[in-house]
């Protein structure tokens, strides 16, 4: 009977406005909550032989544009990538103090040059002598603290990667639960909306961590894959893994050979296969890559910087150059150096001509055979060739040495003692030699010249030379630096450079000299620190390379600050979009109301209708 | 297209937070009058910021060196001056001095040199702030000696008094010839030095003749001899002959005897015998006579003055060689030990101060005790204070002309370097280094001019922003407060 059929219909009405009500209440009471996303039943008529006998209503789905959120995702990731990078660059930015304190490093190395220049208006004042040695102090300090700041950030970007990693993991194993209750969901017909809904906020979690690749499947699960392609969560959640040190110095490096490496690296388990994925490359966005790139890239080259700029400055001062004296060997002509002071590191700088063609040649001395063969980049200078040479050996074999790797038209020799002489082909007259010279970074601090080794490498006090042994001595040179303990003992010797005959105290020679050698000599600093290319290396004084090393970090400083306010925009705008589609608006969630309200009334308006039409028909005959 | 309520409510707290920082951040600026508190707030300004402030430090440092070395040049050309002021003294009183002994056999202008002399030691020995201006780089002990110590010596030490009596007796000789042996043989008169090579006495240099019939051949040989041999053509009266002498102290002099036929001889004048050997021998006996007033009189003042060159001059003195003096022929070094040194500061080439005054200007300047003009003055007035006379001794007058004479000479310093130029020298660099100061000041102050610029926030224009972002914030709290009244929920029943 249609007034059955009726009632059904009314019926059915009534329960799909209930939803309706249902899915209404549920958007308004989550208006505020963040990650909800609005969710919304759709109706559709039922039909029976052609007839529409009711309608039907479908459990809650989400209004959500997947492209939009994985477009989100990945500008979200940007941003907290180039947020992390700013803040750690922000703090050597600080520390650098402000422009006017005069605090930065290159502000230090213009208050020891003052002092030096008073010092050699004065030299006879112990106060003003005593002064040099405060601002040395300080200098050397301030190289330390920048030091110890460098290798702290890394620390706190080991840290950091540690808790990121264990984060990531949490949200893997979460996301693969929700999986779970999905596809269970899913299966029964149930609404798996919300799940979906924690799930995304899981995975913009994880999104935020590293940059992922979310796969939907079939069966309301997904999966998830690194930006390289390595699966993170499949049928089950791989476990990342992190071996995090406790503490780092400036020799702790990233290396792919497991043997070599000193800080920690990010491993993927899955089954009985582990990949190292910092090996691989797989981080490309988000904390993870920041904090990588920090540690093993930003933040070591800060410290080469400094490095740089503290062993150049002890060379400046304390390098002593001695040209060859002529010597012949029949025919030959050519130079003697003597080189029994030569430390590890110091060099015999030759230059010869041979056929026309001038060559300039560095020997270094080594004192580690396994770091030879030396390339020409052991040198800031682009121009020469590098020889190591081992000198372990008696001086027979590093004759033999030099000889090897020199050109047959230069010969080398030992007359006497630990003199070596450099002489060209004699009658032969192809070749000329041009210049020999030593460059020494001596010991003693008198009777050696005029310049001072007025720091040293370490609480040791070891002698900075330059030493390319082991991993070489210029690394970390920066946070061992201190300031000699016998000048400080005896502030006498800033001035007093010859023993016999004496310097009087108020001679400025030495002074005058270390003031050169800091501001008016220049010099050739590594690029590969950063500044300046390898073929045209940065040229120029000590004290110009220290602003050029402060105006560096505060660039880069500035330009991290510029990009998150950028990537901040990107992010905003597509936040907003994503927002504003599937969040809840609460005036149209109320206007929905009205018209269920309505619908309700007249489906429980028909029920009573129909009610007493039966009714009605039921007392017909009585 | 729907705006979601959460979304909209965090779009108005974003911008609120966003409008606060930018109004904290211009505050800052105007309290603390700075634009940025860290180098990359600066941006690209960073490294003009650096370069500058570098160069003003370096610069202030410059100006404060310019300011001492004027001051050490100040002190020192006051110094100078004074002796300038000496010397024109002893130059006027030198002429018009007089030959009157007071009770210690010394002139009026003998005392002066003594008050004098020690004047200017006590002038060399300045120092300003412990740092001793006229010994070179050796500025921590005084560079001159005491002024007795080095007039009178001590015990063990020889002072310029000793070093003057041994030279005297070394270049007169112990029969006050001046070391010269005369000889006369026959017609033959002869003189020579009594050894070769000797440093002391007179040297026979030259001769100029005009007696005839005589022979004159030398000085020749070694040691060097003159011989003047008379013939029968006896000398005419009135013919001379000038016999040159090189004093100890280089100088010459001229001895002149005149033929005579009046008897007896005067001064300066021989007789004319009745044959050339009677010519000889009365030359002989002229020539000795005024051979040994020329020595005690003449040769004693130059050997004085010699005395004094060897223990100013000489680094290390130069003392007599060997005993007995009166027949010595060398100069041997005075020690530490035996002699009084009277300049104890810097004796090397370096320059006596120097200072950078630019990154590529180092000036040496000062003047030190050694300096040639100043000794020149010392030796003179430490002579004339040291030299005793006897008014019974009838060649004091003479040997005292002679010593005035020598004094007035040398502090006249004709072609030779005097106070006077050292003064200009320093002067001329005092004004060189007050330009440079000049210059580099208002260098110092348009760099910090340029640094202000670009560090310094303008309180103007930051208060006018300040102004516009409070308007931006009361709006935006204006808009928040309408739009939370607007929702559906409020108009419904």
């Amino acid at each position: 009977m249609t007034l059955t059929n009726a009632l059904h219909s009314s019926i059915s009405g009534l329960n799909a406005t209930q939803a309706g009500i249902d899915v209404v209440s549920r958007n308004i009471a989550n208006a505020s909550t963040p990650g909800y996303t609005r969710k919304s039943i759709t109706t559709e008529s039922v039909l029976a032989n052609g007839q529409s006998i009711g309608v039907a209503y479908s459990a809650a789905k989400r209004e959500i544009d997947i492209f939009q959120q994985q477009q989100l995702r990945i500008a979200r990731a940007d941003t907290i990538s180039s947020q992390t990078k700013s803040d750690y660059l922000a703090r050597i930015d600080t520390a650098m103090g402000s422009p006017e304190s005069g605090l930065s490093l290159a502000g230090r190395l213009a208050d020891l040059t003052t002092s030096l220049q008073a010092m050699a208006t004065t030299p006879e004042n112990s106060a003003i002598r005593s002064n040099v040695l405060n601002e040395a102090d300080d200098l050397a300090d301030s190289l330390n603290g920048m030091s110890d700041l460098v290798q702290k950030l890394r620390l706190e970007a080991e840290s950091g990667l540690g808790s990121a990693v264990a984060d990531a993991n949490t949200q893997l194993k979460r996301i693969a639960d929700i999986n779970d209750q999905i596809v269970r969901a899913t299966a029964t017909n149930g609404s798996a909306a919300d799940l979906e809904d924690l799930r995304d906020q899981a995975i913009d979690r994880l999104s935020e961590l590293m940059d992922i690749n979310v796969v939907a499947r079939d069966d309301g699960a997904v999966s998830l894959f690194t930006g390289g392609g390595f699966a993170l969560l499949d049928s089950a959640a791989a476990n990342l893994s992190f071996d995090e040190r406790t503490s780092l110095n400036a020799t702790s490096a990233y290396s792919t050979d497991p043997t070599k490496r000193t800080v920690g690296t990010i491993s993927l388990s899955a089954g009985s296969t582990t990949v190292d994925l910092i090996a691989a490359d797989a981080f490309r966005s988000g904390e993870i890559a920041a904090l990588i790139e920090l540690r093993d890239k930003t933040l070591p080259e800060a410290q080469a910087q400094l490095d740089e700029l503290a062993s150049e400055m002890i060379l400046a001062l304390s390098t002593e150059t001695t040209n060859g004296t002529a010597a012949t060997s029949g025919a030959a002509n050519g130079f003697d150096v003597e080189t029994a002071s030569m430390l590890s590191g110091n060099t015999i700088d030759l230059t010869y001509t041979i056929g026309g063609v001038t060559s300039s040649v560095t020997i270094v001395k080594v004192e580690d055979p396994s770091i030879l063969p030396l390339t020409n980049a052991a040198t800031n200078n682009p121009n020469d060739t590098v020889i190591g040479i081992d000198w372990t050996q008696p001086i027979a074999g590093i004759v033999t040495d030099i000889n090897t790797a020199l050109p047959s038209e230069v010969v080398a020799s030992n007359p006497s003692g630990t003199v070596l002489r450099f002489v060209d082909d004699g009658a032969v007259g192809t070749s000329d030699i041009d210049a020999v010279a030593t460059s020494i970074t001596p010991a003693a601090l008198v009777d050696a010249g005029t310049g001072l080794a007025l720091f040293v490498d370490g609480n040791s006090q070891t002698i900075y030379s330059n030493s390319l042994d082991g991993d070489g001595q210029k690394l970390g040179i920066a946070q061992r630096i201190r300031v000699n303990s016998t000048v400080e003992a005896d502030n006498s010797l800033l001035v007093a450079y010859n023993t016999n005959p004496a310097t009087s105290i108020g001679d400025p020679a030495r002074p005058l000299d270390l003031i050169e050698r800091l501001t008016n000599n220049n010099r050739t600093y590594s690029a590969d620190v950063g500044i300046g290319s390898s073929t045209s290396p940065f040229l120029g004084t000590v004290d110009a390379f220290a602003r050029r090393i402060v105006d560096f970090q505060s660039s880069q400083a500035a330009n991290a600050k510029t990009a998150v306010a950028s990537n901040k925009i990107v992010s905003d705008t597509l936040q907003s979009r994503h927002d504003a589609n599937a969040g809840v608006d609460i005036d149209s969630e109320l206007s929905n109301l009205l018209v269920l309200e309505n619908a309700y009334s007249a489906n429980a308006r028909v029920m009573t209708t129909v009610k007493e039409l039966m009714d009605i028909m039921l007392s017909i005959g009585r | 297209m729907q705006i979601s309520s959460l979304a909209r409510t965090l779009r108005l707290q974003e911008n609120v937070t966003t409008i606060k920082q930018s109004q904290d951040d211009l505050s800052r600026q105007l309290v603390t009058g700075k634009k940025a508190e860290t180098f990359g707030g600066l941006g690209s300004d960073a490294a003009v910021v650096l370069s500058l402030r570098d160069q003003v430090t370096s610069m202030e440092g410059y100006v404060k060196t310019m300011d001492l070395v004027n001051l050490r040049l100040g002190i020192q050309s006051g110094a100078l001056t004074r002796m300038d002021e000496i010397s024109s003294k002893v130059k006027t009183d030198a002429l018009t001095t007089t030959f009157d002994l007071n009770g210690s056999g010394q002139t009026q202008l003998q005392l002066n040199a003594a008050s004098q002399f020690d004047e200017i030691t006590s002038l060399l020995n300045t120092e300003l702030e412990g740092r001793h201006l006229f010994g070179g780089t050796d500025t921590a002990d005084p560079p001159v000696a005491l002024p007795g110590l080095i007039l009178d010596g001590d015990t063990t030490h020889a002072g310029l008094k000793q070093l003057v009596s041994e030279r005297a007796q070394a270049d007169m000789g112990s029969d006050d010839r001046a070391r010269l042996t005369l000889n006369t043989v026959g017609n033959t008169f002869s003189v020579a030095e009594d050894a070769d090579p000797s440093v002391f006495g007179t040297k026979l240099f030259g001769t100029t003749s005009t007696l005839s019939g005589t022979t004159v051949t030398g000085p020749v040989g070694s040691p060097p001899n003159l011989d003047i041999a008379f013939s029968a053509t006896l000398p005419q009266h009135g013919e001379s002959i000038g016999i040159e002498f090189t004093m100890p102290d280089g100088t010459k002099e001229t001895l002149t005897f005149k033929a005579t036929s009046i008897s007896p001889a005067g001064e300066g004048e021989f007789l004319i015998g009745a044959d050339e050997n009677t010519t000889a021998a009365n030359f002989h006996s002229a020539f000795d006579t005024a051979l040994q007033e020329f020595t005690k009189t003449t040769v004693k003042s130059a050997s004085a003055a010699e005395a004094a060159n060897n223990f100013f001059e000489s680094n290390p003195p130069q003392r007599v060689n060997g005993a007995p003096l009166s027949s010595a022929t060398s100069m041997v070094d005075g020690t530490s030990t035996d002699t009084v040194f009277w300049y104890t500061g810097d004796t090397s080439s370096n320059a006596p101060g120097l200072a950078k005054i630019g990154d590529n200007e180092v000036v040496s300047y000062g003047v030190r005790a050694d300096d040639s003009s100043i000794i020149d003055l010392m030796k003179t007035t430490a002579l004339l204070s040291i030299t005793t006379f006897s008014s019974s001794d009838p060649l004091g007058s003479k040997e005292y002309d002679e010593m005035v004479e020598r004094a007035a000479d040398t502090v006249s310093f004709q072609g030779q370097r005097a106070p006077l130029d050292a003064l200009m020298e320093m002067g001329f660099l005092q004004s060189k280094i007050d330009s440079a100061k000049g210059q580099t000041q208002s260098a110092i102050s348009v760099s910090t001019g340029i640094v202000d610029d670009v560090e310094n926030a303008d309180s103007f224009e930051v208060a006018a922003k300040l102004g516009v972002v409070q308007t931006q914030l009361e709006a935006a709290y204006q808009v928040t407060a309408r739009i939370s009244s607007l929702s559906l929920l409020n108009f419904l029943r």
